[in-house]
């Protein structure tokens, strides 16, 4: 198993296992799981993920995750 | 006219002369109005090279054609004039309630030239329009001058007024509207001051004709589409503050005066923040769909205390990132004392943020201020704040802005904005397209002449790398043209932003409005004609390519950890294509071919 750290932003936020936060929670995950495993297990279509990003680098759904990543799934963006 | 309500009020400050005369309905065909209209007034009548804080510079308010009809998001007007900040044409536009009850008097524009005497507020009541003694109210903040207006004239007039940061000629003073909202950018509020006008109060009861309501009806089934779609809901839920996370993830958030694009507290900073502390309710302007606004209060045992409107996304960058205050309860109080005072959150944390940085390289000191000056020191920040719009001390010379402080201390470089005016919440070393319209935007640093969010950081409509020049000049051409259309209209930027289809939408409410069929290619001529002629306005006054420029920090230090790690902006490599694209000489100036090709000449 790997512990990852979760940060969603927007509305995404809601599919926290915790309090609702954008600030991160800890999954854990199987060795060898992804992207697509782990939102999976959150319940985010992945046509809601308009933008992942792993350890701050911008990552998709077949990216692997190691243990102590932290991965942040975000919506899209206008200005203002 | 349909869309247009057909008059234009011209009120001379000097003289006390009020006098209404029809709109030039050819001008309006060819500029729309909002900037557009206004600036073609200026270029016609403006004395060119007015002290913008003279009483020979003109003042304008403006609504545009689409203002309060059915379209989406009808409620905008703008302030249109010669900076004092940038000493181009600037327009700085505001939401609200104020714009609707601005046309619905009856009136397309109001032109204020000349000095008053005393303060004075314009007071109109549909056609009945006077100026009213302001002396009392000099001095006063934004909510309390918004309150006594009322008082004294209607309690369903809407309100625009300086505060003290106008009446002290800051070059960075604000009009606000409706107690919160703000036409905040290029020192607007400053040449109110200068005319000794506090304020214009409007109640309006008149309707708007449009040519094919049926076809506007569409704009509801629209609007619920907006609503429903991804962004729209998240707009609504979080507003603007939203994108904290999403510049941050991008390298983009300016942090530390620019020196980076990632800011270690965004995540206190952000829109669920203000939801699960400070939020009161979200507010929605006047034909609002989308909910953007946030009413804000500060918890009742927190270190600061107040209640007001926001932050936005840009003052999150402005007055938390950019100078590090991690603290929303800080960025908040900062937020309330621009908006009571009259200032430009932005252009007042671009000024910070140039001090913070003076001071970390020791050219600026603590003797100098009257107090030191770290990056994250909000305390500080708030005394300098209240003392630059109250015109004290050393507050005096902060007024003047970054560029003036940069300048004055030996360190030019580190002023991070164009034409004098700060950056908006984008950075360019990882966006480089936004360098390139930062550079050539009529007012220099500014988000309201287009943005490059939409395809160089969301992919749309098609996927462009943001790190690189290639595409940038087409697709800041293209950006510039259809939001100057867009803010002409006198509608706001974001919904038609968050459509893809945004510029067919705008098209058909425009045929609609106005009952003359309008396709795309029309109305981003019809944009580019606006632009072209505020670009020839600024070529009267001296501006060529010499200051389409960027700070050194963008074109020759390279971006730091992160996405775009290493990357700088190529602008003159771009600045080339641009020009020869606008069909512009190299030293970027109209040439007459295409003033002639645009009907401007």
């Amino acid at each position: 198993m790997i512990r990852v750290t979760v940060k969603l932003s927007g509305p995404l936020r809601k599919q926290c296992k915790s309090t609702p936060s954008s600030k991160g929670e800890e999954a854990e995950l199987k060795t060898g799981y992804t992207v697509a495993d782990l939102m999976a297990q959150y319940d985010i279509a992945p046509r809601k993920a308009h933008m992942i990003m792993v350890n701050r680098r911008k990552a998709d759904l077949t990216t692997t995750l190691r243990d102590g990543d932290e991965v942040r799934i975000l919506p899209l963006a206008a200005g203002g | 006219m349909n869309g247009w309500m057909g008059t234009i009020l011209r009120v001379d400050l000097a003289s006390g002369e009020i006098s209404k005369e029809s709109l030039d309905q050819e001008w309006a065909w060819a500029y729309v109005g909002g900037r557009g209209l206004a600036v073609k007034i200026l270029f016609d009548e403006l004395k060119m090279d007015c002290d913008p804080l003279g009483p020979e510079n003109m003042l304008i308010f403006i609504n545009g054609p689409l203002t309060v009809t059915g379209a989406l998001c009808t409620g905008r007007y703008m302030v249109v004039t010669k900076s004092p900040l940038t000493g181009t044409i600037c327009s700085s536009n505001s939401g609200g309630y104020f714009p609707a009850a601005f046309k619905t008097a009856g009136y397309d524009a109001i032109i204020l030239s000349g000095k008053s005497e005393k303060p004075v507020y314009l007071w109109i009541d549909d056609d009945h329009v006077e100026l009213r003694d302001a002396s009392t109210i000099w001095g006063s903040d934004t909510r309390s001058t918004y309150d006594t207006i009322r008082k004294e004239t209607h309690k369903e007039a809407r309100v625009a007024c300086i505060g003290p940061a106008g009446e002290n000629l800051v070059r960075y003073a604000a009009v606000i509207n409706d107690a919160s909202r703000a036409a905040a950018r290029s020192g607007v509020g400053a040449v109110m001051g200068s005319k000794n006008l506090k304020a214009v109060a409007v109640r309006g009861t008149k309707g708007v004709k449009v040519a094919d309501p049926e076809e506007l009806l569409r704009s509801t089934i629209i609007a619920d589409h907006v609503k429903k779609a991804d962004l729209g809901i998240a707009f609504g839920e979080f507003g603007t503050p939203l994108f904290v996370d999403v510049m941050n993830a991008n390298n983009i958030m300016p942090t530390r005066n620019f020196q980076e694009g990632f800011f270690e507290e965004g995540d206190e900073i952000n829109g669920a923040e203000i939801i699960d502390r400070t939020l009161v309710r979200s507010k929605a302007c006047y034909g609002c769909a989308l909910n953007c606004g946030r009413n804000t209060r500060l918890p009742e045992d927190a270190k600061y205390q107040g209640r007001g409107d926001g932050p936005e996304y840009e003052t999150c960058f402005s007055l938390g990132s950019n100078i590090c205050v991690g603290d929303l309860e800080a960025l908040s109080k900062m937020n309330y004392l621009c908006n009571e005072m009259g200032l430009d959150t932005m252009d007042a944390g671009i000024t910070l943020g140039t001090l913070m940085e003076l001071y970390e390289k020791g050219l600026i000191k603590e003797e100098d201020m009257g107090f030191p000056l770290p990056w994250g020191d909000a305390d500080n920040a708030i005394k300098l704040l209240n003392m630059i719009a109250m015109g004290k001390g050393f507050g005096q010379e902060a007024a003047m802005g970054g560029k003036y402080l940069a300048d004055k201390y030996g360190a030019p470089e580190v002023f991070m904005g164009s034409k004098d005016q700060g950056f908006a919440g984008y950075h360019p070393r990882a966006m480089v397209g936004q360098g390139l319209l930062y550079a050539t935007s009529p007012e220099g640093g500014n988000h309201t002449t287009g943005n490059t969010i939409q395809p160089e950081i969301n992919g749309i409509p098609e996927p462009m790398d943001p790190l690189t020049s290639e595409g940038k000049a087409e697709m800041v051409i293209s950006r510039q043209d259809e939001t100057a259309f867009i803010e002409a209209c006198g509608v706001c930027l974001f919904p038609y932003m968050l459509m893809e289809e945004g510029t067919e939408i705008i098209a058909e409410f425009y045929s609609a409005v106005v009952g003359v069929e309008h396709t795309e290619d029309d109305i981003r001529k019809i944009g580019e004609r606006i632009f072209n002629l505020e670009r020839a306005f600024n070529h009267r006054l001296g501006f060529t390519r010499k200051d389409d420029t960027l700070p050194e920090r963008m074109t020759r230090e390279p971006h730091t950890e992160g996405i775009g790690e290493g990357n700088t902006v190529s602008l003159e490599e771009m600045l080339d294509k641009y020009f020869d694209l606008r069909g512009w000489d190299r030293e970027g100036v109209p040439t007459e071919a295409k003033l002639k090709e645009l009907g401007i000449l």
